[in-house]
């Protein structure tokens, strides 16, 4: 093959240098997925310790060319086929830097969830992400040639650790394929390549090849996404978001030709792309899509209660190497995304890009608060606390920015991340002061700032309406979940071990919601309260089933179940959920279509635990088996247990209070 | 008793009349602004045309370049903090002028492209720094709105204020009611409408008002005769020399009205005051804006008329002369006095005669005798076609057609006449000017379809005076003939038109009464000392008189309700016009097209997609050309270096672009490459139909070329006088770089290359570029953009060329070989 290949070479002498631990990877089961511009790399580890020391390290490699590329990277303890993955969390991941490992590769270390004894055995999904990998090739094409790309990756999988079988295989977008390596065992069947199995490699076994294929998917890059978050405690959150955006694949050469394009787009285009997709919260309204000389008019919006779709088309279809920008903005209700625990409030919104198939070189999140004051000149106490949760890390900062009327300017939170994709479009939550530190502080120097301000207070405090329970990161790395990092802040005020969830208010800015709001057909839910080592589908089946009909879970926010019910008032604001002989209150708030509605009564009693356990690295949940547990406000014994000793059984009620209890006893899978 | 119970009546309605107009003038003003913004409802929030995007970098420029305001915007920090020193700041702020030293010596160098253009020097900065101090106001108040928003809702806060400054002056001329209904006229006016809708951003948006508000400043000073509002004329007469070339027209129109009193006997010290410090100081004022400097004094478009010298300077003497006379005369002896006058009559001949002698020798050396093409081409409205392609080349140079009349002031043309007669009864100072005004107005939008926005004002002002006074005589007549009112209407009369209003408009009636007489003064233009003592007689004589007199002017009952009722279907009709107008005719942004068709609304958003695919897929030097009119979006759009732009100062420059474009490939590349040009952009409609395409325009760059490069010939583009782009057409047409670029492989659209707009197939079809390559074209084709091939390729290309192209023609003839014959250029 004539061209030219970055191969990474690799000294034989490596391959002697002595191995780290006794760990040995039974067995490897690698999958590329190469369907989109991105590279997504899944890795099934059989881990088993060999030797005779607790093992709690396992250490990934990645050649440097990789690894710089590399966007997203997670380990998952795999529990079987049976069992939802998704319950359990990630493991903390760390770069290091181990004495005489071979040059030109990055190691990362998992920590695993409980050191692994001799000759026991874990299993573990590893996820890798990696943008900017498909190299097109060659560099540029005419309008009508189709893109070909070239990737390269290793037949064997690198590791420090002897891998006694593994397998590979290489999913492409389409069937035409202009070469693969070759070497032993190679099967090209339907749009897939086969690589394996191998048997008994040594470590740091180090074997190219390279795939030449087809791939006119869209390269959209974003080379710039600023967010822009604003708060407004009037009810709305603005959310505005500049883009950069170019393609990424084979640069167009010899001009574009309209009339070709016209006649046949597929044939004579099948490079561009013509336009993307933003998935956008169900509630959005008020959308905008323009860029700097005025309004682009060729978008659609729909949607349904599940989401609102904008399909936006750049003013010119995009081929390879050209580059646009432009403006998508929309506004969300308050209430979704603002809550209240503690005194603080904070916003719990989405971090990354809204389209799938985009790739962000930097994103720039900037969130702020349209009314909250610039602590820093107006309360010299130093009671300044803003503050960030974002699962992975992130560059970041404050600035002040002057919006309508202020005098002294409002913070800005700047949260900067180079190498996102879609995997990190996760919920983030940024902690901010509330107003009621300012009054009681310095009433004055609050006269001094808009009278709104104060008409605002005085309308909204008194009437917290919407009540809703932590718990809402159930998938997200450990230690850095709203819950985990609450419970290392209260650990250090109170200096007890023991933590317990919080009463979380959501914030409302206005008391007219609709009561008497009747309607048939489907409705979300979302659960609150609900102890995060019961977060699985089995349980959302069961709460869904005893609020209506269980019709369907959110995968992706795990708090909102889809449920088929008559009328509203048939949801209980409150089920009782024993989880392992514990009682919760799980409430329950629906939501129809883009109109929210939610019970009136308050919330009346709370009891999961969790212990901060030390283990190597950082804080890990887990849970409290023993009698720490006290259930506030509330005698269990009414609830039957399973003989999993996990056992969730579910007691619907109106309210807590009244004791009007039915049962609802899960069936067993 | 009665009496002073009448008094205090009447000072209550006072109160409430003002109340009310006050009420009624607010409403007007948010009539004026909302009715401007169906353009940024219908379409959307932008700026519109050619010029305003020009006006909208200029903006931008003068907001960004200027370092200091990060400066400030730290001080405004440090100030605020401290929770004081907002206002001192903000007058800080307006004291610093570097940023307008920053814009005076901007030099532009995207455009013009190799020449560049002196941005300070040779643009009216008045729009741009209003809307530049309304953002910098608006930002020191942390109302963060963009510039773009600012600039886009400038020209409908202007015509709010126009209106109400149209108020002003019409009450200074007839009163309340006129004033009042004469504002509502120009709030909604569709010939301002056209030029001041949201995002309309041009010049005239804000010279409009001040030409209005100079005007009432002259009359009111003329009125009053305070020194005060002198030099409030001045200063607004600056601001309009900031804003806007139609200056001119002030400084022509007012000397001339000085006159027209002068020879009509109605010199007084008023007039004096009203004119003297508007021309020290406004000429003064006006020598300070860098795009006028000397031309204030030098040019003779300061000239009024023919038969006097500089207009400013004659008049300024003519009323020193005069201003002396009457003062000798006030403190002479008849005798003595008699003999001054021969004295200075015959001195003050000697040196007019002498300065008159040096001034025309000044003028007559320059070649247009002082006199810019566009003036000319007033007072010669057929000097422009005849010498000057590039003015006579813009639609909006063109004489008018009678339906723009009507589509542009509708009802007004039939009112107008109304108001002048009603501002002879009686002829005040301020009405001679309103006369004046309307006259001169007239005559200039019959030359300039442009000048159409100067003449609006005047009619609305006179209309309103009309329908007022017609108004005034109907329901007065009503009220006097109603059975029960009548009984009240001796102790009401006075108390129904209120204050000065009721004592002008007696004066009206009462000349009304002796109008036979009137006419007959003003059409001999008699001097009337008589008849300003007569208005004094009436004024004394007036509450007297009024109720007989009113009885006398009374009109049938039938007729007056009648003819209210019509006025008021009138004005109905005048309104669903002007809203029609609003919405319909002039809201489109003119960037974006749209269409309607069965199966709903389309939209042309060609030309922004061009300019954002330049902005975004092309080097940022890279010069671009194209015909002059999308130099200013371009540029402003595209971020990109044009060879020439809507500021047409260089007629060679654009004569070399049109030659270019008037020329066969080769030829077109050579000139293209000479002024590194890369990219070549032109407008083509003939896909879609849109009719205000390069081809159309194609003859204006041929004659434009012509007139500098004389190898250029009109007659070789036309067959027979007839511009044609079908078979019939010359070779020089079809071998011209303009046809190819804009059809280039068009045929293969729908395989016989028919043109929508000049609804014919076009002559040769099938062709290849040598020296351009297609690099991009828009979803309708409606910009298409060429970029120069580099030399390397074209030398190789050529000598390819040659053999692909023999073979080419060779196979195409013998495709075609019965098209052949037909075709001449074979």
């Amino acid at each position: 093959m004539g061209f030219r290949f970055n191969l990474f070479v690799f000294s034989i002498a490596i391959l002697s240098t002595p191995v780290l631990s006794d760990l040995i990877l039974s067995k490897v089961d690698r999958r590329i997925d190469l369907t989109s511009q991105i590279a997504r790399i899944t890795s099934t580890l059989k881990v088993k310790n060999a030797g005779n020391a607790v093992v709690s390290q396992l250490l990934l490699a990645f050649p440097d060319h990789q690894a710089k590329n590399l966007a997203y990277l997670t380990a998952v303890p795999y529990e079987g086929k049976g069992k939802q993955k998704a319950s359990t969390a990630s493991l903390p991941i760390d770069v290091v830097h181990p004495e005489g490992m071979p040059p030109a590769l990055t190691l990362y270390s998992v920590s695993l969830p409980k050191g692994l004894a001799q000759g026991e055995s874990l299993t573990l999904d590893v996820l890798a992400v990696f943008t900017h990998s498909l190299q097109p090739f060659p560099e540029q094409i005419s309008q009508a040639d189709i893109q070909l790309v070239v990737f390269q990756d290793s037949a064997y999988y690198l590791s420090p650790y002897e891998v006694k079988g593994q397998s590979l295989s290489v999913r492409l977008p389409s069937a035409r394929v202009e070469s693969y390596t070759k070497i032993h065992n190679t099967k090209f069947v339907d749009r897939e390549i086969k690589y394996g199995p191998y048997e008994n490699l040594p470590s740091f076994s180090y074997s190219p090849i390279a795939v030449h294929f087809e791939n006119n998917e869209p390269f959209a890059v974003a080379k710039q996404l600023v967010r822009e978050i604003e708060i407004s405690h009037w009810g709305n959150v603005q959310v505005v978001e500049h883009y950069d955006i170019a393609h990424g694949g084979a640069h167009n050469k010899g001009g574009f030709s309209r009339i070709d394009y016209q006649a046949r787009p597929h044939i004579r285009g099948a490079s561009s792309f013509r336009r993307l997709i933003a998935r956008l919260p169900a509630s959005a309204h008020s959308v905008y899509y323009r860029d700097q000389i005025g309004n682009i008019s060729t978008s659609h919006l729909w949607g349904d209660y599940r989401k609102t779709e904008l399909e936006i088309e750049p003013r010119y279809p995009m081929f390879g190497g050209w580059r646009t920008s432009f403006t998508i903005g929309y506004g969300v209700p308050l209430q979704e995304f603002l809550f209240e625990l503690e005194g603080k409030r904070f916003l719990n919104i989405t971090f990354g890009c809204p389209m799938n198939e985009v790739v962000v070189d930097n994103l720039i999140v900037k969130a702020r608060d349209e009314n909250l004051l610039n602590v820093d000149v107006a309360l010299p106490e130093g009671s300044r606390d803003i503050s960030v949760s974002v699962p992975f890390p992130v560059n970041q900062w404050q600035e002040v920015k002057f919006s309508h009327l202020d005098i002294v300017g409002r913070p800005v939170v700047v949260l900067e991340k180079t190498n996102v994709i879609p995997e990190h479009n996760v919920h983030f939550q940024v902690f901010l002061l509330p107003l009621l530190f300012i009054i009681s502080n310095d009433f004055f120097l609050l006269l001094l700032e808009k009278l709104d301000r104060l008409v605002w207070y005085f309308q909204i405090f008194p009437q917290n309406i919407l009540e809703i329970m932590v718990g809402v990161p159930g998938e997200e790395h450990s230690g850095s979940t709203a819950a985990g990092l609450l419970a290392g802040d209260w650990r250090g005020k109170g200096g007890m071990e023991q933590t317990s969830f919080e009463c979380v208010v959501g914030w409302l800015p206005s008391s007219s919601q609709p009561k008497g709001f009747v309607e048939e057909g489907a409705w979300w839910i979302n659960i609150f309260g609900l102890p995060l080592h019961a977060w699985c589908s089995h349980t959302m089946k069961a709460i869904g089933d005893a609020c209506g009909a269980f019709i369907h879970v959110d995968t992706i926010n795990k708090a909102r179940i889809l449920i088929e019910n008559t009328c509203w008032q048939n949801i209980p604001p409150v089920l009782l959920v024993e989880v392992a002989r514990q009682l919760f209150d799980v409430r329950v708030v629906g939501r129809k279509g883009h109109r929210g509605w939610c019970s009136q009564s308050r919330i009346s009693g709370f009891g999961a635990s969790y212990a901060r356990t030390p283990s190597d690295k950082g804080w890990n949940r887990s849970l409290c088996k023993e009698d720490e547990v006290k259930c506030a406000k509330k005698s269990p014994g009414c609830c039957a247990q399973n003989n999993t000793g996990n056992s969730i059984s579910i007691c619907r009620g109106r309210d807590t209070g009244k004791k009007k209890m039915k049962w609802h006893k899960l069936k067993p899978r | 008793m009665a009496t002073l119970e009448n008094g205090k009546g009447t000072t209550l309605r006072y109160a409430v009349g003002n109340m009310l107009s006050i009420f009624i003038l607010l409403l007007i003003g948010v009539l004026a602004f909302s009715i401007r913004l169906f353009s940024v409802i219908k379409y959307e929030s932008v700026i519109h045309e050619f010029d305003p995007y020009f006006n909208y970098r200029v903006t931008q420029i003068l907001i960004v370049s200027s370092a200091i305001n990060h400066i400030l915007k730290s001080l405004n920090y440090d100030l605020s903090k401290h929770y004081r020193g907002l206002v001192a700041y903000l007058l800080f702020q307006f004291l610093t002028k570097n940023g307008i030293y920053d814009f005076w010596n901007w030099f532009d160098d995207r455009t013009w492209y190799p020449l560049g253009r002196v941005i300070g020097g040779t643009v009216y900065p008045g729009l741009t720094l209003t809307a530049g101090s309304l953002w910098r106001i608006l930002n020191s108040l942390n109302i963060p709105l963009s510039v773009e928003t600012v600039c886009v809702f400038t020209a409908p806060i202007f015509s709010a204020n126009a209106a109400w400054a149209t108020y002003l002056l019409t009450k200074e001329v007839k009163g309340t009611g006129a004033g009042l209904m004469a504002a509502a006229l120009l709030a909604m006016v569709p010939s301002y409408i056209s030029r001041s809708v949201a995002g309309s951003y041009d010049n005239e948006a804000v010279a409009i008002f001040a030409l209005i508000f100079t005007f009432y400043l002259y009359i009111k000073t003329l009125n009053t005769g305070s020194l005060f509002y002198a030099t409030l004329n001045a200063l607004s007469y600056f601001y309009m020399v900031c804003s806007w070339g139609g200056y001119t027209f002030i400084i022509n129109l007012i000397p001339m009205h000085v006159l027209l009193c002068i020879v009509t006997g109605r010199y007084s010290s008023r007039l004096y005051i009203a004119y003297a410090p508007l021309v020290v100081l406004g000429t003064l004022l006006a020598s300070l804006v860098p795009v006028v400097g000397f031309n204030a004094v030098m040019t003779s478009e300061h000239f009024a008329s023919f038969l006097l010298m500089v207009l400013h300077m004659q008049v300024f003497i003519i009323i020193h002369v005069v201003a002396l006379v009457y003062y000798i005369k006030g403190i002479l002896s008849p005798k003595m006095f008699k003999v001054a006058v021969t004295l200075v009559v015959s001195v003050g001949m000697v040196v007019c005669c002498a300065v008159i002698a040096v001034l025309a020798a000044l003028v007559a050396s320059s070649p247009t005798k002082g006199w810019s093409g566009r003036s000319l081409s007033l007072l010669d409205p057929t000097y422009a076609s005849k010498y000057i392609p590039i003015i006579a080349s813009v639609s909006e140079h063109q004489p008018p057609t009678w339906p723009s009349y009507f589509m542009d002031i509708n009802v007004l043309a039939f009112l107008v006449p109304a108001g002048i007669i009603a501002c002879f009864l009686p002829l005040s100072d301020a009405s001679s000017f309103v006369v004046l005004y309307i006259v001169t107005s007239v005559y200039f939008s019959g030359v300039m379809v442009r000048l159409m926005l100067v003449f609006a004002p005047a009619a609305c002002i006179l209309s309103g005076i009309a329908l007022s006074e017609a108004f005034d005589v109907f329901t007065r007549s009503i009220k006097f003939q109603l059975p029960g009112v009548s009984g009240v209407s001796h102790s009401g009369a006075e108390d129904t038109t209120t204050g000065d209003v009721v004592i002008q408009n007696d004066i009206v009636k009462a000349d009304k009464h002796s109008s036979t007489y009137k006419k007959e003064d003003a059409l001999k233009e008699r001097p009337s000392k008589k008849n300003r003592k007569k208005e004094r007689e009436h004024l004394e004589k007036a509450s007297i008189k009024t109720q007989i007199e009113k009885r006398l002017l009374v009109l049938p009952l039938e007729a007056s309700v009648i003819s209210i009722l019509l006025l008021v279907l009138l004005g109905a009709f005048y309104v669903v016009h002007c809203v029609w107008a609003a919405a319909e005719a002039y809201s489109a942004p003119s960037i974006v097209l749209t269409s309607y068709s069965h199966d709903g609304l389309h939209v042309f958003d060609d030309f922004r997609e061009a300019y954002a695919w330049l902005r975004h897929n092309t080097e940022v030097d890279d010069k671009v050309a194209s015909w002059w009119d999308y130099g200013y979006q371009t540029t402003a759009m595209a971020n990109r270096t044009v060879i020439v732009d809507n500021n047409t100062w260089n007629n060679t420059h654009i004569a070399t672009v049109g030659t270019a474009m008037s020329s066969p490939e080769k030829a077109a590349w050579e000139i293209f490459n000479s002024l590194d040009v890369k990219y070549v952009l032109v407008v083509f409609g003939g896909l879609v139909g849109y009719s205000s395409d390069d081809i159309n325009k194609f003859l204006w760059m041929v004659r434009i070329g012509g007139g500098v490069f004389p190898h250029i010939k009109e007659p070789d583009y036309l067959r027979d006088g007839q511009y044609r782009i079908d078979s019939e057409a010359t070779s020089t047409m079809l071998n011209s770089l303009m046809y190819k670029l804009s059809y280039y492989r068009f045929v293969e659209v729908d395989g016989k290359g028919f043109d929508r707009v000049r609804r014919t197939e076009i002559g040769k079809k099938y062709f290849k570029l040598t020296h351009f390559e297609e690099v991009f074209t828009t979803h309708h084709w409606m910009v298409r953009i060429y970029k120069l091939k580099s030399m390397k390729n074209r030398i190789r290309g050529k000598t390819k060329k040659s053999k692909s192209s023999s073979k080419a023609t060779t196979t195409a003839s013998s495709k075609r070989g019965g098209r052949r014959k037909k075709n001449p250029w074979y």
